[in-house]
């Protein structure tokens, strides 16, 4: 679950990985990579009750993959998941991440989810180009999130945007925050994994 | 510009005069005055700043900004406390790490001020990009 620092990712990693459990009872785990070497993230997840793994100091696309792998294989000698939710840090490139998953098992074919926040996209693109373009181009499914602050315009200007950049990624708008088609973006994972 | 960031993260303690309702405005104060300041400063982007609040008895609070037009977002069931840990995570481009580190003081030692509340840091790691 890729994307920009501040688009939503670690609210909507909580609302689906709480469904994942709750509706479809399956055991998730949640990996967790952050720049700094004092996390916040993890700590949300586990008074959340989220089973959780943290990985600190630098990026595991580009810095930390062997820790990646091993964080895996830890988890799944321990706890067995049958999900695993990744959330890299806000500048990892999602393919570098993918290539690093080679080295796992069974991590064959997972979509990588990036999330944008409709917001400030033009602005961060503008400014940061070689970081955001690389994450939507790596994309498998693009999610929209604040669909509930943009108006139809702005969803629909950030939605050409990313089309041009990525043609082939599936394109769904969510909102982390009140829930809004947080099912339909985890019935479209499910799809792109071939277990729905 | 420069696409690599500057990161800052540090553990404090808020410490209040007596049991204070007033930790939930006292850190969403320190978001929005860390994010202006940093704008301020010459950044950039404001890739995000965050934070995890921890009370005595367990109960915390999440906090994040990523814009002042939409302001601080705070969630959690911490409401008192004489006493909080806090967890800051800041990632920002376009402004050096001695420029953030200067920032992060000088919004902790205002916000202290105006919200009556004292800290401490507890541990800090600059820049580690």
């Amino acid at each position: 679950m890729g994307g920009f620092l501040g688009c939503g990712k670690t609210t909507l990693i909580l609302r689906l990985a709480r469904s994942l459990v709750t509706k479809r009872g399956l055991k998730v785990a949640i990996v967790e990579n952050e720049i700094g070497e004092i996390g916040v993230d993890g700590k949300v997840m586990k008074k959340y009750g989220l089973s959780t793994k943290e990985i600190f100091g630098g990026c595991i696309c580009c810095q930390l993959g062997s820790s990646l792998i091993e964080t895996l294989n830890a988890l799944r000698k321990g706890f067995n998941p049958d999900v695993v939710v990744l959330e890299p840090t806000g500048i990892a490139n999602p393919e570098s991440i993918k290539n690093t998953l080679k080295y796992a098992r069974s991590t064959e074919g997972l979509p990588a989810v990036v999330l944008v926040d409709p917001l400030r996209f033009t602005k961060i693109l503008e400014e940061l180009d070689l970081i955001i373009t690389s994450q939507v181009t790596s994309a498998d499914i693009l999610a929209i999130n604040k669909i509930d602050a943009s108006n139809e315009e702005e969803l629909r200007s950030v939605e050409g945007r990313l089309r041009k950049l990525n043609k082939g990624a599936t394109i769904v708008r969510v909102s982390a925050k009140t829930g809004q088609n947080v099912e339909k973006l985890e019935e479209q994972i499910f799809r792109e994994t071939g277990s729905d | 510009m420069t696409e690599s960031p500057t990161a800052l993260a540090s553990e404090i303690e808020l410490i209040f005069n007596r049991s204070s309702k007033g930790v939930r405005n006292a850190v969403e104060g320190i978001l929005v005055a860390l994010f202006d300041q940093c704008l301020e400063r010459g950044a950039s982007v404001v890739g995000h700043i965050k934070c995890f609040v921890e009370g005595e008895r367990g109960d915390f609070l999440f906090g994040s900004i990523t814009s002042l037009t939409e302001g601080a977002h705070l969630e959690g069931s911490l409401r008192t406390a004489k006493h909080a840990k806090v967890v800051f995570n800041i990632i920002v481009f376009g402004i050096e790490s001695q420029v953030l580190e200067g920032v992060f003081q000088k919004v902790l030692g205002e916000q202290s001020r105006m919200g009556n509340f004292s800290f401490r840091v507890l541990k800090k790691k600059p820049s580690c990009t």
